[in-house]
């Protein structure tokens, strides 16, 4: 199983998708502090991170992290190393769940760099304009936990990106499933009182933010963050269960 | 019932969750029975193996040749687990297949479809990465390398790879656990002449190391070439199993016959007992023992081929001669084409009779016009035959009345001497006549002829 992992990871690595997709992932982060830098609004660090500025951007890393998650299972050389793979180790269990660990593991360099940037670069320049808004310490820490959170979600999401690659095999049907799941989420669930409690990206964001609350529309909600994560982590469960029946039974290209 | 399972190794196949039937224990290398695998498709479902018998021994190569689309490649990735048959029972070294795939793990390597290497690594990388995941010691990687040949290009990138290269690197992959079965398909695949060489040598010096080796293969000569048993398959189904030299190697040739009329040659040739296959101008003639006997069934209808080329016996020959001759069964019809063919079959009857209406009403048209031709032609004759009766009783008439007439004319005839005798005395004697002239003699502006008309004119009237 380890000897598996590493060569899903040795693979991932090095594949030229994930590169751009690290690339993107840093160049996102640089272009929002530095939008920060210029920005005529001045808002303290501490009101970024209550009102989920920096969770936004951090959501945009998670998105890329399920992209690679896909990207890591689907396409034809994906495909042919399922195949090679399976023939010198038959057990498919093992294959599949190297695979989507392998896609939850490889994309966390790439997340962690990121946010650093993104948090780094956030203090910095709240720093150097003096409007932090609290005692740097506590603000540190919240950037960390908030890291670690944001991390987390990001080996969900790439976990749950292979499990759907798996599903529905080609990484555009995957990725426009999740744009599409976002579209209908922002425009017409969230509108609903009740729902926004459930819905998957209103939980994201709430356990990057970590505040116990969290904005949805015009209305402040209270979401716990343990439900948030709970929540999260039993939908990627499900749907990396699914997946593993279906790659059990369904054939190899 | 668990005893029989104990006994025949079937615990496993009865967790199978398709229908499957038990294969006493044997000591082939691969033996499957009644395997069937259908896709869907666009297009509906597709039956990639229908009912596969197999059985390959071990040792030495097997090959699995067959036609484009008649199961090779489906009956590989059935072996191997890639694919779950929808019936029948596999056998791998006695351990059913794909329940009993963990307990093989090691035994079996497989070169089916591309192996999906990376191509910014080096081949060596590679299979060092499949060797991790293999649980294989990395030295091995160099032993593989070495044997297929290809330890001089093990640190080029992958993407620099001939295509051979590549078929050789992938063999190598599949040999990383030192297989007791390998299992290749299309070996020669998109190969040049030195390349297919190459891979097709390695594969023998690997069956002739101990390692039973399963190609699927297209092409009649490589299995010819490489292999000591062979299954021809063709539309899912086993055609016949057995060795090279008794399936593939004898002298049995395809005719190749190009004349001006093939149509009738082929219909003439079949009827000689040859099985014949027409390619526009030109005709195929498979399994010929002798090619002179073409000519001759040709020479008898006066048929001479300007072309007649023996070839060697391609693998659609041989699967054509495999091929069992089943009497045609027509196709159940849908039920469109059901009404339509009742439709057709009314509007044929619909035909006939109105044909066999329009015969007799021709054959009485023509009945009657004989009859009025026959009437008329009575009519005319008896029209004829009363004109000639009046015509001979005229005649008859006539020729009485002259046979009457005959003895006065006769008598004047007989009197005519003496009338102009006397005449010719009186014109002698002298005699004045009214106008001065003697008697006798014609007047100046008298006409000729006019002397006697008297007598004349009395001639013609006596006829």
């Amino acid at each position: 199983m380890t000897g598996l992992l590493w060569a899903e990871l040795r693979r991932f690595g090095v594949r030229p998708a994930i590169r751009w997709i690290a690339a993107g992932m840093v160049l996102h982060v640089v272009v929002a502090v530095a939008l920060t830098a210029f920005e005529a609004d001045v808002s303290t660090l501490a009101e970024l991170l209550t009102r989920g500025e920096i969770s936004f951007y951090a959501m945009t890393s998670v998105f890329l992290a399920y992209v690679a998650g896909v990207l890591l299972v689907t396409g034809d050389a994906a495909s042919g190393g399922t195949r090679a793979l399976l023939t010198v180790e038959p057990r498919r269990g093992r294959v599949y769940w190297s695979k989507v660990a392998a896609a939850g593991l490889a994309v966390l360099p790439g997340v962690a760099a990121a946010y650093a940037l993104l948090a780094l670069g956030m203090y910095g320049v709240q720093a150097r304009a003096g409007g932090l808004g609290g005692p740097p310490a506590e603000l540190a820490l919240a950037l960390t936990w908030s890291g670690v959170r944001v991390l987390a979600l990001a080996a969900c999401a790439a976990a749950c990106g292979a499990a759907l690659g798996v599903l529905v095999r080609r990484w555009w049907m995957a990725v426009l499933l999740a744009a599409a799941w976002v579209l209908v989420e922002e425009t017409v669930l969230s509108t609903m009182p009740p729902a926004p409690a459930w819905l998957v990206f209103a939980n994201a964001d709430g356990s990057i933010r970590g505040t116990g609350t969290l904005l949805s529309g015009d209305a402040i909600l209270a979401v716990p963050v343990g439900h948030s994560a709970l929540l999260l982590l039993c939908g990627t469960t499900a749907l990396t269960l699914l997946g593993w029946v279906v790659f059990r039974y369904r054939d190899v290209r | 019932m668990g005893h029989l399972n104990s006994l025949t190794g079937q615990g496993n196949l009865s967790r199978m969750p398709y229908p499957v039937r038990v294969i006493p224990g044997s000591d082939t290398a691969v033996e499957t029975l009644g395997l069937r695998k259908a896709y869907r498709s666009v297009r509906g479902r597709v039956v990639g193996v229908d009912g596969l018998d197999l059985r390959v021994p071990a040792g030495g190569v097997h090959a699995l040749l067959g036609l484009p689309r008649s199961g090779k490649t489906t009956a590989l990735r059935l072996l191997t687990g890639l694919a779950h048959a929808d019936a029948g029972a596999i056998k791998i070294f006695g351990v059913p297949v794909p329940d009993g795939l963990p307990d093989l793990a090691g035994r079996i390597g497989a070169v089916v479809g591309e192996p999906g290497f990376q191509a910014r690594l080096s081949g060596h990388r590679n299979l060092a990465i499949l060797a991790i995941a293999a649980g294989v010691p990395r030295t091995r990687v160099d032993e593989v390398l070495a044997r297929v040949i290809l330890t001089d290009r093990a640190k080029a990138a992958y993407g620099t790879y001939s295509a051979d290269e590549q078929r050789r690197l992938a063999l190598a992959a599949a040999l990383l656990r030192d297989p007791d079965l390998l299992v290749v398909d299309e070996p020669s695949g998109g190969l040049d002449a030195v390349g297919t060489r190459e891979i097709r040598q390695a594969l023998r010096r690997l069956a002739d190391q101990g390692t039973t080796v399963l190609v699927a293969t297209g092409v009649l000569t490589e299995a010819q070439q490489i292999a000591d048993t062979v299954t021809v398959l063709d539309g899912g189904r086993v055609l016949a199993q057995g060795t090279v030299a008794d399936l593939l190697g004898d002298a049995k040739v395809t005719v190749r016959v190009r004349l001006d009329e093939p149509g009738k040659a082929a219909t003439t040739l079949r009827a000689a007992g040859f099985k014949v296959r027409a390619d526009g101008e030109l005709l195929h003639v498979d399994g010929v023992a002798e090619p002179a006997d073409i000519s001759r069934a040709l020479a008898k209808q006066k048929l001479f081929p300007g072309e007649l080329a023996p070839q060697r016996e391609g693998l659609a020959a041989v699967v054509g001669r495999l091929r069992p001759v089943a009497p045609s069964v027509p196709e159940p019809l849908s039920r469109a084409e059901e009404r339509a063919a009742r439709k057709a079959a009314e509007q044929q009857t619909a035909d006939r009779k109105k044909a066999a209406d329009q015969r007799r009403a021709d054959k009485e048209a023509a009945e009657k016009r004989a009859a009025a031709d026959k009437a008329v032609a009575e009519k005319t004759a008896a029209r004829q035959a009363i004109s000639d009766g009046k015509a001979a009783a005229k005649q008859a008439r006539i020729d009485d009345r002259a046979a009457r007439k005959q003895p006065t004319t006769d008598e004047k005839a007989a009197m005519k001497p003496d009338v102009e005798r006397l005449t010719a005395e009186l014109d002698a004697r002298p005699s004045a006549g009214p106008d001065g002239a003697k008697p006798g003699t014609a007047k100046p502006d008298a006409k000729p002829g006019t002397a006697r008309p008297t007598a004349s004119k009395r001639a013609k009237g006596s006829r």
